[in-house]
């Protein structure tokens, strides 16, 4: 269980910009756009065409619900699928960047550098 | 810089060119997802998927009085106009069904004739205000006795329809007692038109009279062509946009414009116009494909008013997106138009963005699209079966 919070702290404190955050982004709003529909939201989207999809609601919560609702389809369909593509580009960019970079120098043990160290 | 601090740009950086990468790339292909092949909207022969089960759905409708009750009442209680064009939409519906599948025919007659006596009996029952937006009762109509085009026209072309699909008698004088209305109205205003509200005249109901005419000179010999040349060719010299040549939605009886041209009556008025004036119709249709019709990154949506012209949006522009001004109601209707005018690849991104942003709702065979309603569905099942009505119509 500790390992599990553990590991969702990390995601949560993952670096606005890091591939972690965008994946984390990504199934959060999956996880709303999928609770919305669960509830049944979709109907609201009534809203739309200017019916009102429950009348024993008033308008302005009835475009309310569907309003929640369009904003988490178009997060789903828009913003889920860019934050996939752009957590995978950054993973690929830091997996390159780590390979070809310059490794840090070792101490040298020639005979100059021990010899003459001042020079 | 600090270090820290230049690690913490880069980063950032790099996240928002990712970010503008992974738009750059998902954007032009999220299209592929919604785009389908032409035959699933609409077919030369035979009825679609797609319109086969808006069709289910709007029979259990009116095969099932408590759910058309409530589907009804939610569209009432925001324009009852909306319930009478439903109406209007599945006949005409029906009709180039039960042509397209005379098979069928048997199955669509009863409801075919279930809503225009129905339709009947309330505009019998409790006159034309039934059908009408609550501003009519604002002021009086000038022409006496109050009659509206709206009504008058669009019932005529459903009681022509239902006979091109099968005659029925019992139709004829009610149809010729309401055409007859018209032309009596028509030619006793300059410019021939009549009100559909008090002093507002609409195009979309005029060219909707207009096909009644035509279907009424199919059915019964009758000739109605000089009154709709005439027609047609004083619409050209005083309902006409100058900037964009279209035809404007709405005016007064003395002819003075109370808009410009609106995408939810034009794209209709050319669907209509081509039994009439096929010339005229195909010019209207490519200037509102040219000022209202776009389509981005693959999806296809039509706007209320072009660029020249700054309107209010109304209760029939449905609800207008910013930025983009996707109109529902204009959209809805260019599907129609495009269909009319076969271009199908305007017809396919259209279709596309019914399916992307339309929300559809599939259950037992029978398809709704969640963020339209009863008026709008049955305007896209229209469109997915026209043509057989329209072509009985002009034939020679």
């Amino acid at each position: 269980m500790k390992t599990v919070f553990g590991f969702l702290r990390r995601l949560w404190k993952a670096s606005v910009f890091s591939p972690t955050a965008f994946l984390v982004r990504a199934v959060l709003i999956t996880a709303f756009f999928c609770a919305s529909e669960l509830l049944g939201l979709r109907e609201y989207t009534t809203f739309l065409s200017g019916t009102s999809a429950n009348l024993n609601l008033s308008w302005q919560t009835a475009a309310t619900l569907g309003l929640i609702h369009l904003l988490l389809y178009v997060g789903f369909i828009l913003l889920v699928p860019i934050f996939l593509i752009a957590a995978g580009l950054l993973a690929a960019w830091n997996r390159w960047g780590r390979r070809h970079e310059i490794p840090e120098r070792e101490p040298q043990v020639g005979p100059e550098s021990s010899v003459n160290p001042g020079a | 810089m600090k270090p820290q601090l230049r690690a913490r740009a880069k980063e950032a950086g790099l996240g928002i060119a990712a970010l503008a990468v992974a738009a750059a790339l998902w954007l032009p292909c999220l299209h592929l997802f919604f785009r389908k092949p032409l035959s699933d909207f609409y077919q030369e022969k035979g009825i679609s998927p797609k319109a086969k089960q808006l069709a289910a759905r709007h029979l259990r409708l009116w095969i099932d009085p408590g759910l058309r009750r409530a589907e009804l009442r939610k569209m009432r209680a925001s324009n009852a106009e909306w319930d009478f064009m439903g109406r209007s939409f599945l006949v005409w519906s029906l009709v180039n069904m039960g042509l397209r599948e005379p098979q069928m025919k048997d199955q669509y007659l009863p409801v075919i004739d279930q809503i225009i006596r129905e339709t009947v009996r309330i505009e019998q029952q409790d006159g034309i205000y039934a059908f009408l937006m609550p501003y009519a009762k604002d002021r009086p109509f000038r022409v006496k006795p109050a009659r509206s085009l709206f009504i008058e026209g669009e019932l005529a072309l459903m009681m022509g329809s239902r006979r091109m699909l099968q005659e029925e008698p019992a139709y004829k004088q009610p149809m010729t007692e309401r055409l007859n209305l018209i032309e009596e109205r028509w030619r006793a205003n300059p410019l021939m038109v009549a009100e559909s509200y008090p002093n507002e005249c609409w195009t979309f109901d005029h060219a909707v009279a207009l096909a009644a005419f035509k279907v009424a000179d199919r059915l019964d010999d009758t000739d109605h062509s000089a009154l709709c040349k005439r027609w047609i060719a004083i619409a050209k010299e005083k309902l006409v946009h100058k900037a964009t040549g279209l035809l404007v939605s709405s005016f007064e009886t003395d002819g003075t414009a109370l808009d410009g041209p609106e995408g939810s009556t034009i794209w209709m008025a050319a669907h209509c116009l081509q039994v009439v004036d096929e010339a005229f119709a195909q010019d209207q249709y490519q200037r509102a494909r040219q000022e209202l019709g776009r389509v981005v990154l693959g999806f296809g949506y039509g706007t209320e008013w072009p660029a020249s012209w700054q309107g209010p949006r109304d209760i029939d522009s449905g609800m207008v997106i910013p930025i983009f001004e996707v109109s529902a109601g204009s959209s809805g209707m260019a599907f129609m138009a495009a269909t009319t005018f076969h271009d199908w690849d305007f017809v396919r991104s259209l279709a596309a963005t019914l399916d992307m942003a339309a929300f559809p709702s599939r259950r037992n065979g029978e398809l709704k699209y969640c963020a339209s309603n009863q008026v709008g569905d049955a305007a896209v099942l229209y469109a997915s079966v026209l043509g057989p009505l329209w072509e009985r119509t002009s034939k020679p």
